[in-house]
């Protein structure tokens, strides 16, 4: 029985060995992409159309669940296309020797259905595209004589385009790779990407192959016509290097140089850095009020910063200081500069900033660090104009002369005078002082009895004047020669009646109240309130100094 | 009477010339029509390794029309076409974008030069070609019936200065290919960009760009 059995094995054994692959090709098939659902669009059916079709010839397909569970290892967003990486990871962890993958192209059914298919064979051993299938078909490209037996559906459609895109499929797949390993470069770092003469620029690459110690090349790193070695770093992986910038202003590319033992070179750029030694130039243009020379403001002033020569601004920092240096405001910010700032004359405390001088310093710094600054000085002024008033008589008329005291000039002035019984006599405004203005004063009723007061304790009679009109007045007391009064007290009046005197040199003692507002051009504002323009008299402050009244010159000839 | 006669005879000569010409190129005409313009190529420059290229990268293919994704239709279908008809190694679709990404390149962006360079030693290759989508339907206008219609613009620039040397115009439409009656109608966009991309290799193939011996 058992030499039965040993004869069986002895015959049939390697005429089963015989009939089987002697090695089947590992292929994996990711999902095919599905360009007509969107860039994120995947086509199952004819993935998995295609899986049944290989398998069906023989190859060894990898299961979905395995490949799934790959692309999400490898965070693989996207299909269509693969990049060395994936293939190099498919072959190390699928064990797959070939890769297929590939886009449903077009698919429209509204008119006609129709479907575009290309695929791409890759060879995971080089990461070369192999073979490459592409072809689209129409239900109206399936064309019967008389019509017969013709689908106008898309049924079948996606099959017959498959087996006639894999119609190409080469017989014998050449799995020997035939081309060198490329040079993979997974990551690099070159920085700063800005210098100034003197600083120091790093540069390290990692690269994805593996070589033997006996293949280990050397890898150096070429800047301005000079080379840099690299060194292997275990523990990051990476080839690392540093130099320092000794080069005139200009951009310097950066090449990776790759020898191998067997005289092998490889040159790969790697990326370039500017070397920058020549700060920005920058000034300050400030919108306000030139006062001797220096700009003026009273609420807020606006800082425009002006490049001479255009160019990037990494960051920048605005400062305003005080006179003694002290920081009252300050703001920085990075990327470009602002069009233009506001300083609103607040100190560090949050309240208005002190009048006088200030220092508004802008610092900018350029992509290599290279640092400008710009100083201008500023002015605080908030004191609001001093009033300067003087009021004096002419005759019956008053004379008032308005004018201010203070360096900022004035931008406008108003005057506004009353008389007692609260009516306007005069209302005057203007742009420039000082100003001098003639108040009119209103006539008053005046009594003209100079020739009848000659004759002392003679009665006269005042008609026109007096209500009644037959009215009689005694003045008989208040005219005697030595009493040099100008005024005359009408006792037996109704009421007490005033007498102007008749001669130019008579004052008049009204009341007149006056409001005075003065701006000045920085935008401060005075505004007065005078209850009697008769105080602003300068005989009256002699008086009010003195204390002393003297009497009107024309009585003693009287 | 002599040069009358012989006025004449020029006369009658010219005639018979100007109907000969015309009607041999008719029917050139007709049939040029029907199979519609050759590639036209612009020559900038001669290819670098006198044509014997074999490494090359191809971007994505801008896309300057509505059609949805016809950049990136475009560009696989000629990247197959590149692939099966010149033996060319390509560069992995992934490869070239995770370096456009590096680059903080948008789709559609033009590269500088001195980034094609770099792009291009990256990938270790000896030419890239990029390209736009001018033109690209399925159907006519109002949507009737199929018919399709490709024009693209295709550059070869050199991996080494970034410059271009070849730009190459094609336009074709599904009807050019008809043979007699509807036999022969290409009624896909995807059968159409593979005719139009097969042309363009094709008349390149012809100017010098060698297929790749590896």
């Amino acid at each position: 029985m058992l030499r039965c059995i040993f004869c069986f094995m002895l015959f049939i054994a390697p005429l089963v060995a015989a009939l089987a692959p002697v090695q089947a090709e590992t292929l994996a098939i990711f999902p095919i992409e599905d360009l007509s659902k969107g860039g994120n669009g995947v086509n199952y059916e004819v993935s998995n159309y295609l899986a049944w079709e290989m398998n069906q010839r023989g190859y060894d397909v990898i299961a979905d669940e395995e490949l799934i569970a790959f692309m999400a290892r490898h965070r693989m967003r996207w299909l269509g296309f693969l990049d060395t990486s994936n293939i190099v990871s498919a072959q190390e962890e699928l064990g797959a020797d070939l890769i297929l993958f590939g886009t449903v192209s077009t698919r429209q059914e509204s008119l006609s259905p129709s479907l575009g298919l290309t695929l791409y064979l890759v060879r995971t051993s080089d990461t070369r595209t192999i073979w490459t299938g592409n072809a689209g078909l129409s239900a109206q490209d399936i064309i019967n004589i008389l019509g017969i037996n013709e689908k106008s559906e898309k049924e079948g459609l996606m099959a017959k385009l498959t087996q006639n895109v894999l119609q190409s499929w080469p017989e014998d797949l050449n799995l020997i790779a035939s081309q060198q390993q490329p040079l993979e470069i997974a990551g690099y770092s070159l920085t700063p990407e800005h210098v100034q003469r003197g600083d120091e620029v790093f540069c390290n690459v990692t690269l994805r192959n593996k070589w033997s110690d006996e293949d280990m090349p050397r890898i150096f790193f070429k800047a301005a016509g000079r080379v840099y070695r690299a060194v292997y770093s275990a523990a990051s992986q990476k080839y690392n290097s540093e130099w320092i910038v000794a080069d005139k202003d200009g951009r310097y590319p950066v090449t990776m140089v790759v020898n191998w033992p067997s005289g092998r070179k490889k040159v790969a750029y790697i990326g370039s850095y500017r070397v920058d030694s020549t700060p920005p130039r920058l000034v300050l243009d400030l919108k306000g009020v030139q006062l001797q020379g220096t700009v003026a403001f009273r609420d807020k002033i606006i800082i425009v910063p002006r490049m001479l020569r255009r160019e990037p601004v990494a960051r920048w920092k605005l400062r305003v200081d005080d006179d003694m240096g002290e920081e009252q405001m300050s703001t920085y910010g990075y990327g470009n500069l602002p069009m233009r700032f506001v300083w609103n004359g607040l100190g560090r405390d949050g309240w208005p900033a002190e009048e006088g001088i200030y220092k508004i310093s802008l610092q900018v710094w350029d992509r290599a660090d290279n640092v400008a600054e710009a100083v201008e000085p500023v002015a605080v002024a908030r004191t609001p104009p001093t009033m300067v008033l003087e009021a004096k008589n002419r005759g019956r008329d008053m004379i008032v002369d308005l004018s201010h005291e203070g360096n900022v000039p004035v931008a406008f002035w108003r005057i506004e005078m009353r008389g007692d019984d609260g009516s306007v006599i005069k209302v005057a405004e203007g742009e420039e002082l000082p100003v001098r203005i003639d108040l009119n004063r209103p006539t008053r009723r005046t009594i003209k009895v100079a020739e009848e007061l000659r004759s002392p304790g003679k009665t006269i009679k005042v008609a026109d004047q007096l209500r009644p009109p037959s009215k009689t007045i005694k003045v008989a007391e208040r005219l005697q020669p030595p009493r040099k009064s100008t005024t005359i007290k009408v006792a037996a009046a109704d009421s007490p009646l005033q007498i102007d005197g008749l001669r130019p040199e008579d004052k008049d003692k009204r009341k007149v109240s006056a409001t005075v507002i003065i701006r000045d051009i920085l935008g401060n504002i005075r505004k007065e309130k005078v209850d009697n323009l008769y105080d602003y008299f300068p005989e009256q402050k002699n008086n009010q100094e003195v204390e002393t009244i003297t009497a009107p010159v024309w009585l003693e000839s009287f | 009477m002599y040069a009358l006669i012989w006025m004449k005879k020029d006369k009658l000569s010219s005639q018979l010339r100007t109907w000969g010409v015309i009607s041999v190129l008719l029917p050139a005409l007709l049939w040029a029509c029907a199979k519609g313009d050759a590639p036209v190529i612009m020559e900038m420059s001669g290819l670098p390794f006198g044509g014997e290229i074999c490494r090359v990268a191809v971007l994505p293919f801008t896309n300057q029309i509505d059609y949805r994704m016809g950049g990136s239709v475009f560009t696989r279908v000629f990247t197959s076409e590149l692939i099966g008809k010149g033996n060319y190694v390509v560069s992995q679709e992934g490869d070239v974008r995770k370096i456009l990404q590096q680059m903080r390149m948008l789709p559609g962006e033009t590269l500088s030069s001195e980034q094609l360079r770099a792009l291009a030693d990256r990938l270790g290759v000896q030419i890239v070609i990029t390209g736009a989508v001018l033109e690209m339907r399925d159907k006519t206008r109002f949507g009737r019936k199929l018919d399709p219609s490709v024009a693209v613009v295709v550059r070869i620039m050199e991996a080494s200065s970034g410059r271009t040397l070849w730009t190459t115009y094609n336009r074709s439409e599904g009807t050019h290919y008809r043979v007699v009656m509807h036999f022969g109608v290409v009624n896909t966009i995807n059968e159409l960009a593979k005719r139009s991309s097969a042309e363009i290799i094709d008349a390149w193939q012809e100017k010098g760009f060698k297929k790749c011996i590896d």
